[in-house]
């Protein structure tokens, strides 16, 4: 997995443990599921997605393989919303 | 040809309004005594004009077309239309969403949701569980406080039935009319506030409940699911009038009123529950609900 970033002009909500976004470029909204929201959180310390990925597994005692899965999809959806770089 | 001016004030917006159809022009005042205050003196930021020519009523904004009409009574929602669209243009003080709202106990409820979602059908529904009239569709949120104040438009309804029991229509008066659809005539009618039901300028409230109703026809029971309150501002961006002007707030402020707020999804198929669900959210009345009221509203449904 190639090394993303956040964009850094979308603003962004955290409204209990879930987060939404909104992106001025398109003016739209985006809305974030716990799981995911865990995951843009991680953006902000983790540098790659395999440590994304050993950051949950490690925190939240989950199994490394459906966690590896969330990841992949929740950045594939992230990119193609254009909310990453 | 005599002409007659007025000018008004609808939030902060001042506006001023000339017609040579006296008839229109004093239906309008009658019609919009609640929304519409006397210009205060301020100049009108737009001025609209409704002249008759042989065969229409035109309707011009600063001299420009807007729209036409064969008859008076779709002018008077037509011309608010006008208005209303200023508004979002002009105040960047109030974020307006698309919603319902009804007080009780000096709190909110808001019903945002698109048009056929349910809403208005509700806000009529509420009126008789002893819930103050704040808006049909226009939810105004103050910036500075994040509070709702009314906009308390006339509600324009399908057929003439009557819609809220005999203590409700003590606070409403309703013009009846009939507008013509292809080759038939509908029968309409606007329910407006009366004084008694008209809010102080100013008055505002705090939301406590926000309430995403969805009708569906093939359903039979009412019911509610919470929303957690993420979802609630996402679905609340998504029912803004005017959300392209608050590119950095407007997330800010729909985050605010979900924090404030209970928040849930309304799955609609019958309004008495629909009705009662609400109700048992925001508190009980002591107003008994005579069921023929409420099936009157719901058998028509095509409500705006």
């Amino acid at each position: 997995m190639q090394s993303l970033k956040k964009r850094t002009d979308l603003l962004v909500e955290e409204i209990e443990d879930e987060v939404v976004i909104y992106d001025p470029r398109t003016h739209r909204v985006h809305h974030l599921n716990p799981m995911a929201s865990i995951i843009w959180e991680l953006f902000d310390v983790s540098v790659s997605p395999q440590e994304i990925v050993k950051e949950i597994v490690d925190s939240l005692n989950a199994e490394s393989q459906k966690v590896e899965k969330d990841v992949q999809e929740t950045l594939k959806h992230l990119q193609e919303k254009g909310l990453l770089e | 040809m005599s002409l007659s001016t007025a000018r008004f004030e609808v939030l902060s917006f001042p506006f001023e309004l000339t017609t040579d159809d006296r008839k229109f022009f004093d239906e309008f005042l009658e019609l919009n005594s609640a929304l519409a205050l006397p210009g205060n003196g301020k100049l009108p930021q737009v001025q609209y004009s409704v002249i008759k020519n042989t065969k229409y009523f035109c309707i011009r904004e600063n001299g420009k077309f807007r729209n036409r009409w064969a008859h008076r009574w779709p002018l008077y929602l037509s011309v608010m239309m006008c208005v209303r669209d200023s508004l979002y243009l002009h105040l960047k003080e109030y974020l307006f969403l698309h919603a319902g709202a009804l007080a009780k106990n000096n709190k909110a409820v808001l019903l945002p949701g698109p048009s056929e979602s349910g809403k208005s059908t509700l806000t009529l529904g509420l009126l008789n569980y002893g819930y103050q009239y704040l808006t049909d569709e226009v939810v105004v949120i103050d910036l500075s406080d994040v509070r709702v104040l009314p906009f308390q438009r006339p509600i324009y309804i399908y057929g003439w039935q009557s819609v809220v029991s005999a203590e409700v229509e003590k606070y409403f008066k309703f013009y009846r009319f009939k507008e013509r659809y292809g080759n038939t005539m509908q029968p309409w009618q606007y329910a407006v506030p009366k004084q008694e039901a008209v809010l102080p300028k100013n008055t505002s409230f705090e939301v406590g409940w926000i309430v995403f109703p969805t009708y569906n026809e093939t359903q039979k029971d009412s019911y509610l699911k919470p929303m957690s309150r993420a979802e609630a501002a996402f679905n609340l961006m998504q029912n803004g009038w005017n959300m392209q002007h608050f590119n950095d707030c407007g997330l800010k402020v729909c985050s605010e009123l979900v924090k404030k707020a209970d928040c849930y999804q309304l799955m609609m198929g019958d309004l008495k529950e629909a009705c009662e669900l609400i109700e048992g959210l925001t508190g009980n009345s002591p107003v008994s609900v005579k069921s023929e009221v409420l099936e009157s509203i719901w058998r028509r449904k095509a409500l705006l």
